[in-house]
């Protein structure tokens, strides 16, 4: 049933094509409608496969938005699926759905039902539980960001963190690349051409050696849309446990509104990268960012050097946020 | 009876315009399968028996339940018109996407599928491994299919005679469809080993339905006769002794210009067909046949799967092929319709080495894998076929073969990332060779050349020895053979006269040495393969006149003796004879030409210059050393591909001044691809000599 319930959530929930379908996918509330409705009638998504009208006949959406012909038509794209799976494989992709276990715990918590129902990627599973020090900005770096970005991306490798980032260009990258150039680990969550990636030369070697993981929530074949750009901000504060922002405009952008959003919501201590002319960072400072400076040089060249944990143990105690495993609202199994 | 039942039969009853036809064994149990169960399907049954009905019929029941189109693998051989009628008379609606179409028919074909008004497509499995085909044609329709057919479904199987790579990619999509897709697949040829694998490929929950293979009119025999001429000249005379029309099939395409040269200078109706003739004139072939205009095609196995024609009188094979089930699936296309057909199995000595080359090129070899995905990996972005050529020292089919079986293997080692003009890049994963299977798949393949000997020699039952090769029951003699009923088989004699001419016939065969009129498609590539010589990039005064070669490398008669006197650094003398004589007698050049020279060696340095020597003494012309060689290269016959050719001749030679006058013969031992020749002949003339008439001993090209 595992196997049929992975191809009914990508069925429901996926695109196979950059053309427009008759019927879009679910989107991540109307498959989390959908999928609480299943389980409290004790269906799993896989009986979809066999048993597809007699749940349609039951099922009737109280937003009138997932029709019977609607799941009929995207239930009936096996070919169209498997024609996508063969080819993303080849690239080296998997999915990871939330019934899997390696599917990250820290997105059922803070999203619940509404957790993209599939995650797809390359590289080692294991990072993408693995937390760490998020490091996000703008794709159009000046030299003194760069350098910035790239000696603290460095440091937190140094000292064991992970650096998770969005796998644009610009500061994500640097970040990455920079700590992945150690030795460090990275995690990137892409909003576009996941596929691409997978193929490119600047990323192979690392994720082949195990110290790169790069996931998407959306179409691995999907190109740039500033939706998706905006909306995964959030998963990449959900999957680190510190938030490190380096530049950004008040008012405008990615980086702006998701730091922005993390604040509100409290999830992750922020920090801001100073000094800074920014307008954003200067109004996160003020929203409640904490400023982070370059550590000297000699701290730098330091190998046992704890300068950045020290940093955020200062952190610990007037946050909510634990390094221990997160609560589920519902238990595991049962979310798919 | 239920009202699908009612309906089905309804649509059979109008296809045949029978009222009171029925389905035969299995045949209703196949639809519903498919139509009320959403089931899959494993269905094993010879030529003829009713496949395309079933899929056929459960495509309309499908589409009249309003479900989305059938999607049909198949390898198209049958006029495209044929099948389309075929499907009509079940009121299926058929397009056709394959790559003989044009883009903008496939387009249609596509349109067509999306505002629904077509019911079933046939596409044809190289298809799928084309990436802009998936996305732009393919994929659009798949949002809806509602049936998905594979026929010739054996072609899947490792462990089947005919596993293709373009059928690996069908096996990877199988793996990902969901249950609730609808999938049946066909073969007329399977043991029990390739529908056990078929199956498991499948999934779960597979029906099967196999029927009895062999067939009841077909009359066996088989005669070794070690010599080709012995064939050719048992061919002649017993042809027309056969009723009706058919096929003869040859291991390769040289050995089907000979039979058909030969047979047609006997008077012969008969006509070559391989995969290199030109689609448009493979169908006119097809259907010449089919129509019974022709007496026969000499055929390469490319007359293969998909071709029916019920009344095939007889399938000859001149040589035998690799494996049984092989041998079945070409002979037992003969006798579907008819109550009498023959199915002749000649055999030779070559045989053994020409099974045994195609078992050895059957994987790409270790080194070049290895080199291509070095290439790759260190390439940051994509990389096309030439570039690839380019850098490695390899045959650009070779490369090309290589690069289409590490595209299917699964994971692969590499995709293709953009269309045009294609590219590959190197994925994530680590990869090696699956030496494993290469092994065992090898090892397979050299089981079955060996079974295939041993039947042969038997002394039992043909026919028995084949339904047990293909696990059919057969537990009685059929009667039929030349075992069970010598006295009616085909007699084995020829006339003496008939061998003589033919031997003469295959002495006779000339090789020509065509011309090369550019060096490269531009200036650029010309100068990057010759920087010191900069030959314009197109020869015209420069290009030699056609040349010729006496026989091929290691071939019965003059080849074998050339083969050895290469491997003695000596020639016979009686090829000096025969030379003279082909020069004299069989090609008059368009002028005399009044002197000789010869391609100069380091290695060998009196092999070839001898040789011409005499030679020239023979014609009574003179002989001159006209060309030197200047500067040490490697052996040109280690050069695998054009770049690497010409830069390993590139400043190598050079010519004396004051040549003679008048037309010259270039001689040398061997012609490969040419360059050799081309090049020097360049040179004489841009000294100043008269026309070039290049000769060869031997020829070793694989593609003359």
């Amino acid at each position: 049933m595992i196997e049929e319930n992975r191809q009914a959530v990508l069925l429901l929930t996926s695109r196979f094509s950059s053309k427009n379908g008759v019927f879009d996918p679910l989107t991540p509330t109307e498959y989390g409608r959908f999928a609480l409705w299943l389980h409290e009638n004790n269906y799993q998504p896989g009986t979809l496969l066999s048993q597809s009208d007699e749940i349609a006949e039951k099922w009737l959406d109280p937003k009138n938005k997932i029709t019977t012909e609607r799941l009929q038509y995207l239930l009936g794209r096996g070919l169209a699926m498997s024609l996508a799976l063969e080819k993303w494989q080849s690239a080296g992709i998997w999915t990871l759905m939330r019934f899997d276990a390696d599917y990250p715990k820290q997105l059922k918590k803070h999203f619940g039902q509404n957790a993209p129902a599939v995650l797809y990627g390359v590289g080692d599973k294991g990072l993408i539980s693995k937390g760490g020090l998020s490091i996000i900005g703008s794709r159009h770096v000046d030299e003194d960001d760069r350098e910035y970005t790239e000696k603290i991306a460095k440091q937190a490798a140094l000292e064991g963190f992970n650096v998770v980032s969005g796998g644009a260009k610009g500061v994500d990258e640097t970040a990455m690349l920079a700590a992945l150039e150690i030795d460090g680990t990275a995690l990137g969550i892409m909003s576009n051409d996941l596929f691409r990636a997978a193929l490119s030369g600047k990323w192979r070697k690392h994720i082949r050696q195990n110290n790169l993981a790069l996931i998407s929530p959306y179409y691995p074949e999907a190109g740039f849309n500033t939706g998706n750009a905006m909306g995964r901000n959030k998963y990449i504060y959900c999957l680190s446990n510190y938030a490190l922002a380096v530049r950004s405009e008040e008012g405008k952008g990615g980086t702006w509104s998701g730091a922005k959003e993390n604040l509100k919501k409290e999830w992750i201590p922020l920090f801001v990268k100073s000094p800074s002319d920014a307008t954003g960072n200067k109004a996160l400072l003020e929203m409640g960012a904490q400023s982070l400076n370059l550590p000297s040089e000699e701290i730098q060249n330091n190998p046992q050097a704890e300068w950045l944990i020290e940093k955020l143990k200062a952190l610990k105690s007037d946050s909510n946020v634990s390094d221990t495993e997160p609560k589920i609202i519902n238990e595991q199994m049962e979310l798919f | 009876m239920n009202s699908v039942y009612r309906r089905g039969i309804e649509i059979l009853r109008q296809s045949l315009g029978d009222s009171n036809a029925a389905f035969h064994e299995h045949q209703w149990e196949s639809i519903s399968t498919l139509v009320e169960d959403s089931g899959r399907l494993l269905v094993v049954q010879r030529t003829g028996w009713g496949k395309s009905a079933v899929y056929f019929i459960a495509t309309k029941l499908l589409r009249e339940r309003g479900q989305g189109p059938a999607v049909i693998i198949s390898p198209l051989l049958a006029l495209m018109r044929n099948q389309i009628d075929s499907a009509a008379r079940y009121g299926v609606r058929l397009g056709t996407m394959n790559s003989s179409n044009s883009q903008a028919e496939n387009e249609h074909t596509k349109v067509a599928t999306l505002n629904d008004s077509l019911d079933a497509i046939i596409i044809s499995p190289e298809q799928l491994s084309k990436p802009d085909f998936i996305e732009t044609v393919l994929k659009p329709i798949a949002d809806r299919v509602g049936l998905f057919v594979i026929d010739e479904v054996h072609c899947i199987s490792d462990w089947g005679h005919d596993f293709r790579p373009d059928y690996k990619r069908i096996k990877n999509i199988i793996s990902f469809l969901p249950k609730n897709l609808p999938i049946i697949a066909t073969t007329a040829t399977a043991n029990s080993r390739v529908m056990d694998d078929v199956c498991t490929q499948l999934g779960q929950n597979v029906n099967i339905y196999r029927g009895k293979l062999t067939r009841d009119s077909l009359h066996l025999q088989s005669i070794f006769f070690p010599q080709r001429s012995q064939r050719l000249a048992w061919l002649a005379d017993r042809l027309p002794e056969i009723d009706g029309t058919g096929i003869i099939y040859t291991a390769t395409v040289k050995d089907g210009e000979k039979v058909t040269g030969w047979l047609q200078s006997r008077g012969l109706n008969v006509e070559q067909y391989h995969g290199g003739t030109d689609k448009r004139e493979r169908e006119a072939l097809e259907k010449r046949l089919l129509n019974n205009e022709i007496k026969a095609l000499v055929a390469t196995s490319a007359l293969g799967m998909g071709y029916d024609k019920p009344d095939l009188s007889f399938v000859i094979h001149y040589q035998s092929p690799g494996s049984v089930v092989s041998y079945y699936q070409q002979v037992g296309r003969a006798g579907r319709g008819i109550p009498k057909a023959h199915g002749i199995l000649l055999s030779g000595s070559e045989d053994d080495d020409i099974q045994r080359y195609f078992i050895s090129q059957a994987f790409p070899n270790e080194k070049l894998v290895n080199d291509i995905l070095e290439v790759l990996e260190e390439a940051d972005d994509g990389l096309q076929e030439k570039d690839i050529t380019r850098m490695i020292n390899a045959r650009p089919t070779k490369i090309k073969a290589a690069i289409k079986f590490l595209l299917a293997e699964s994971p692969a080692p590499i995709v293709i990332t953009q269309q045009r003009p294609i590219a590959y890049n190197r994925t994530l994963i680590n990869y090696q060779l699956p030496y494993e299977t290469i092994q065992r798949l090898s090892s397979i393949k050299e089981r079955e050349w060996k079974v295939m000997q041993y039947y042969l020699t038997i002394d039992s039952c043909l026919m028995q020895k084949l339904a047990h090769e293909l696990d059919d029951d057969l537990s009685e003699p059929c009667g039929k053979c030349e075992i069970c009923d010598p006295e009616h088989s085909l007699p084995q004699g020829y006339e003496h006269t008939t061998a003589v001419a033919a031997s003469e016939y295959l002495e006779n065969i000339f090789i020509d040495i065509p011309p090369k009129k550019q060096v490269g498609n531009g200036h650029a590539q010309a100068h990057s393969r010759f920087p010191n010589y900069r030959f314009p990039y197109r020869f015209g005064e420069l290009q030699h006149e056609v040349g010729r070669a006496l026989c091929r490398w290691g071939e019965a008669g003059w080849g074998e003796i050339a083969k050895q006197g290469k491997a003695d650094n000596q020639f016979d003398k009686r090829l000096v004879a025969a030379s003279a004589k082909m020069i004299k007698k069989r090609w008059e050049p368009g002028q005399q030409p009044t002197w000789m020279t010869y391609v100069p060696s380091n290695m060998h340095p009196k092999l070839v210059a001898e040789f011409a020597e005499s030679l020239a003494e023979k014609l009574g012309i003179s002989y001159v050393h006209a060309v030197l060689k200047v500067r040490e290269n490697a052996p040109q016959k280690d050069m695998e591909n054009t770049d690497f050719r010409c830069q390993n001749l590139d400043g190598v030679f050079d010519i004396i001044d004051d040549l003679p006058e008048g037309p010259v013969f270039l001689v040398d031992d061997a012609y490969d691809s040419g360059w050799t020749f081309a090049v020097i002949s360049a040179l004489l003339r841009q000294k100043g000599s008269g026309p070039v008439y290049p000769f060869a001993i031997m020829s070793t090209s694989t593609s003359a």
